[in-house]
């Protein structure tokens, strides 16, 4: 855990008495309520996405930078948390967003039929 | 003494390791053949490697034994080897939600369905004198948050896009309706995820200021156990809090909205928040005891990092929710 402040951390603390992990979690909860608010403005669709899709990022940041300290702890953590996001990014691009045939179409090693002893119900 | 004095000491060999993955071998293996004997002899072997590991390697106490350990090599040289152990499990972890959100996405975005959609509206123009565009016809079919109007786009397609369409057979959609749908029907509907929302982020903050209790060492031993001990069961109760709305929410929706997990959206939902509510689970069973342990008062600065690593997983609990929420709850 940084608990030692520096630069801009110390700054915060020294003007507002409270440390960076409080006005975090003030933060992450305005954004929480901005997230659900977002759902009954009857913005268009693509509006909602972008706001959910925003506030998360916004949300995902926090959390990970301060509460799971990333941002002040060795790069090789970061690193390490990132590395698999690779995987989940190919996972997406190859299977989730591309064509329709990106499940029927993937090799036959993909398949759940390529183990006999499994069944596969995919239409 | 840190086991990194591998000079002086040189390295113990244990069995752990091997025993540990043997029964997660078991495990896996009797899971995926649906043997509860094999999945039990699996998770008690896994047990006892882990046992055996706790009880050799790692005292937690940071000033006994060996000491809090530290790794060597590259990449994670110098730094404390549990807390690189919980960040390679995490890294796991987000394969598993990620793997569980990629699949979801795939069904959402459902190019398929919008692709042959736009065939049938084609095929309505040429052959049965349906009028505008692909495009005006597709819109038809959709509301402003993308949910189906069956019967607009059945006029709009001059009967083609029926609801054998969106419907494979009765009771079994073709097009599947999503949580959300239902979850954002109203208010009420939306509120236990929203509370748990607001309860998971409360809780990471409860879990930040136990850390910082158990590490400052200007409080008396009693004092600072007292706060972490506070500060731990309010997570606690945030926690069950959670667990709770989510079996209330799961009864609402499958009850009062039939969505259940035999269509592909329903088990998309109740898998991946299921897999979450497990790990807030585990995270309360280990929190218990993490409690118990400040009601002795066995919490003080040089062992407070074990609080941090659990932050960490707690944490990433949190971190998931950030994304399973958005995605399953709202949109």
């Amino acid at each position: 855990m940084g608990e030692h402040q520096t630069g801009w951390q110390k700054w915060l603390h020294d003007k507002t008495g409270q440390d960076v992990y409080f006005w975090n979690f003030v933060i992450l909860m305005i954004f929480t309520a901005i997230e659900v608010g977002a759902v009954y403005l009857s913005l268009t669709y693509g509006a909602t996405v972008f706001a959910l899709v925003s506030v998360g990022i916004v949300k995902f940041f926090g959390i990970a930078a301060f509460f799971m300290h990333l941002w002040d702890d060795e790069r090789e953590l970061t690193y390490t948390f990132a590395f698999p996001f690779i995987f989940v990014i190919i996972l997406f691009i190859g299977i989730a967003f591309t064509s329709p045939e990106s499940v029927m179409g993937l090799p036959a090693w993909c398949s759940p039929e390529f183990i006999g002893s499994y069944s596969s119900t995919a239409p | 003494m840190s086991y990194d004095d591998h000079d002086d000491h040189g390295h113990h060999g244990s069995w752990a390791p091997i025993i540990a993955s043997l029964g997660t071998m078991m495990f896996l293996y009797g899971f995926s053949e649906a043997s509860m004997g094999i999945t039990a002899i699996g998770i008690a072997v896994l047990t006892w490697g882990l046992f055996t590991w706790w009880k050799g390697d790692l005292p937690f106490d940071g000033s006994e034994k060996m000491g809090e350990l530290e790794a060597y090599g590259t990449p994670f040289g110098g730094m404390k080897i549990r807390k690189a152990g919980i960040w390679l499990f995490l890294m796991s972890e987000v394969m598993i939600f990620g793997s569980f959100f990629g699949a979801y996405m795939r069904m959402r975005t459902n190019w398929n369905t919008h692709w042959t959609l736009r065939d049938k509206a084609q095929e309505a123009i040429d052959t049965l004198g349906a009028e505008g565009t692909v495009d005006e016809i597709v819109k038809k079919c959709f509301d402003d948050h993308h949910h189906v109007k069956e019967e607009a786009c059945e006029i709009a397609t001059n009967g083609l896009v029926n609801s054998s369409f969106w419907w494979s057979e009765p009771g079994v959609p073709a097009y599947h309706h999503v949580a959300a749908e239902y979850i954002t029907a109203d208010f009420m509907t939306l509120l236990p995820g929203a509370i748990n929302t607001f309860a998971l982020i409360l809780s990471s903050f409860t879990v930040v200021l136990a850390l910082k209790a158990a590490k400052n060492a200007d409080l008396e031993p009693n004092v600072r156990n007292k706060k972490v001990r506070n500060y731990l069961v309010m997570t606690l109760a945030l926690g069950t809090l959670f667990l709770i709305l989510k079996l209330w929410e799961w009864n609402h929706l499958i009850h009062d909205y039939d969505f259940t997990i035999s269509t592909l959206a329903g088990s998309f939902f109740y898998v991946t928040t299921g897999a979450h509510g497990i790990h807030v689970f585990v995270g309360l069973i280990f929190i218990t005891y993490f409690i118990y342990k400040a009601h002795i008062g066995g919490w003080d600065p040089n062992n407070a990092q074990s609080i941090e690593y659990y932050g960490l997983y707690w944490h990433f609990v949190d971190l998931a929710w950030v994304v399973i929420f958005p995605a399953f709850y709202l949109y």
